[in-house]
C-alpha cells in the first residue's frame, strides 16, 4: 500500500475522533437533500437550538447583510434570507466556530488560517454572484472549507505540519507541494475524506477535493474552479494566509469553466476587498 | 531592541510586541520567548518583522517601517509572489489590479 492511502486511511479510520458538527446542523444538512423539506422544518430544527439561533440573528442583524431594521425572529430572518442562504449561513458559523475554540499556543496561528478561509468564501460568493450562479452561498461554503485539510493536518499530524511549514518556509514552495512530498496526499484529499465523513453534499465535496486541481474532477468542476480562483484572488489580496507565500498556477481549463471576463476582475477584487472588513466583523 | 526581520529572528529572543499578520489578527503573544518552530511558523504565515525586547543583544536590528518603505517593499513581494504564474492573461490582470489597489492604500496611509 503506498504510503498516501494508508494515511488517507489512518485519518479514516480515526474519523470518529474528528470534530463533529452540532447535531442541529447535521440534521440540517440532511434536509438540504430532501426536496420537500419546508422553511417551516428548518425553522423548527433551528428555534430548538439556542446557540444557533443566536448565532443566526447576530449575523442577519450584522452590517454585512445591512437590513435596515433589527430582525428579532428565526421566521423573520428565513423569510428576509430565504431558505438556502439560511442552511449554508449555518453550516458555515458552526464549521467555523468549532475550529475556533482557544487551545493554547498549538493553534496560535489559526486566525490567520481563518482569515484566509473567510476571504475565499466571500470571494467563492462575489465570483458566483457576477456568474450569475443560483446558489451563492453553497460557494460561500465551499470556499470557507476549501481548506480544512489543513486543520486536519494541524491536529492529526502535527510532526509532519511541523516538517509541511519548514519545507514551506526554507524552500518558498506552496504547501501543496511539502504535503505531497511529506504526507503523499493533501490537503485537499483530507478535505474531502472530511466532508465526506460529515455527509455534506457532493457539490462541497468536490469542491473541496478539486480545488488546486478543479480540471481532474467530472463532477461539479465549475464549483471546484470557483474557489479555485476564489483561492488565487484570495491570495492576491493577502488576506489571512493560507500558510504558504506562493501564488497556485491558474489552471486554464478551470478559468474557461467560469464565465468571467478578464476586464471584470478588477471590480471583482475590489468587491472581495471592501466587502472581508464586514464580514469578518459579522463572524 | 526594536524591529527585527523575521529571516533574522533568533530561537531564544523575546517578542515585546504582540505578532500580527496584515489583518491584524494576533499570531503570538507578546513576551513569549520564540523557539525554532514558531519562527518558522511565522515565517510561513506571511509575518515580515518582529518587535524584540530591548537587552536582546542577539537581535540584529532592522529598517523601522514607513509607508513609503512598507509600499515598496509590498509591490517586491507581489512580484515576487506572482513570479512563474503570469503566463495565464487573467493572472497578469489580477497582478495589475492588485499593485493599482496597493497604491490606492499607500496614498490612504500618507
Amino acid at each position: 500500500m503506498k504510503p498516501s492511502s494508508r494515511n488517507l486511511d489512518r485519518i479514516i479510520r480515526n474519523v470518529a475522533d474528528l470534530p463533529t458538527l452540532p447535531a442541529a446542523v447535521l440534521h440540517i444538512t440532511q434536509i438540504v437533500n430532501n426536496p420537500k423539506a419546508s422553511a417551516r422544518d428548518l425553522a423548527g430544527i433551528i428555534t430548538s437550538d439556542q446557540v444557533l439561533t443566536a448565532r443566526l440573528l447576530r449575523l442577519v442583524n450584522s452590517s454585512f447583510y445591512g437590513f435596515p431594521q433589527k430582525i428579532s425572529t428565526v421566521t423573520g430572518a428565513i423569510v428576509l434570507l430565504g431558505f438556502d442562504a439560511i442552511r449554508h449561513l449555518l453550516l458555515s458559523t458552526s464549521i467555523f466556530h468549532l475550529f475556533s475554540s482557544p487551545n493554547g499556543d498549538a493553534r496560535f496561528h489559526l486566525d490567520a488560517f481563518w482569515d484566509h478561509s473567510l476571504g475565499c468564501a466571500l470571494a467563492a460568493k462575489v465570483i458566483g454572484s457576477r456568474m450569475r450562479y443560483e446558489q451563492v452561498e453553497e460557494l460561500f461554503v465551499a470556499g470557507l472549507l476549501h481548506d480544512i485539510g489543513k486543520i486536519i493536518e494541524v491536529l492529526y499530524f502535527p510532526d509532519e505540519f511541523q516538517q509541511i511549514a519548514k519545507g514551506v518556509s526554507e524552500r518558498n514552495i506552496l504547501m501543496l507541494d511539502a504535503e505531497m512530498q511529506i504526507l503523499g496526499l493533501s490537503h485537499a484529499e483530507i478535505g474531502a475524506a472530511l466532508a465526506e465523513a460529515w455527509r455534506l453534499p457532493p457539490k462541497l465535496i468536490q469542491a473541496v477535493g478539486f480545488h488546486h486541481h478543479p480540471a481532474d474532477t467530472e463532477h461539479f468542476r465549475r464549483e471546484a474552479a470557483v474557489v479555485h480562483l476564489a483561492d488565487i484572488l484570495c491570495r492576491a489580496l493577502d488576506l489571512g494566509s493560507g500558510g504558504d507565500m506562493r501564488m497556485p498556477c491558474l489552471d486554464a481549463v478551470a478559468w474557461d469553466h467560469l464565465d468571467i471576463e478578464i476586464a471584470a476582475l478588477e471590480s471583482i477584487l475590489d468587491e472581495i476587498d471592501a466587502g472581508f472588513r464586514d464580514l469578518r466583523c459579522a463572524i | 531592541m526594536g524591529w527585527v526581520f523575521t529571516s533574522d529572528a533568533k530561537p531564544g529572543m523575546v517578542l515585546e510586541q504582540d505578532a500580527l499578520n496584515r489583518q491584524g489578527t494576533l499570531l503570538l503573544k507578546s513576551g513569549r520567548r520564540l523557539t525554532e518552530e514558531n519562527i518558522s511558523m511565522l515565517k510561513s504565515w506571511g509575518v515580515p518583522k518582529l518587535w524584540i525586547e530591548t537587552g536582546d543583544e542577539t537581535a540584529a536590528r532592522a529598517e523601522s517601517p514607513s509607508s513609503a518603505r512598507s509600499g515598496r517593499d509590498r509591490k517586491t513581494e507581489l512580484s515576487a509572489r506572482f513570479e512563474g504564474v503570469l503566463e495565464h492573461p487573467a493572472m497578469v490582470a489580477i497582478f495589475e489590479a492588485v499593485c493599482k489597489l496597493e497604491r490606492t492604500r499607500s496614498r490612504g496611509i500618507a
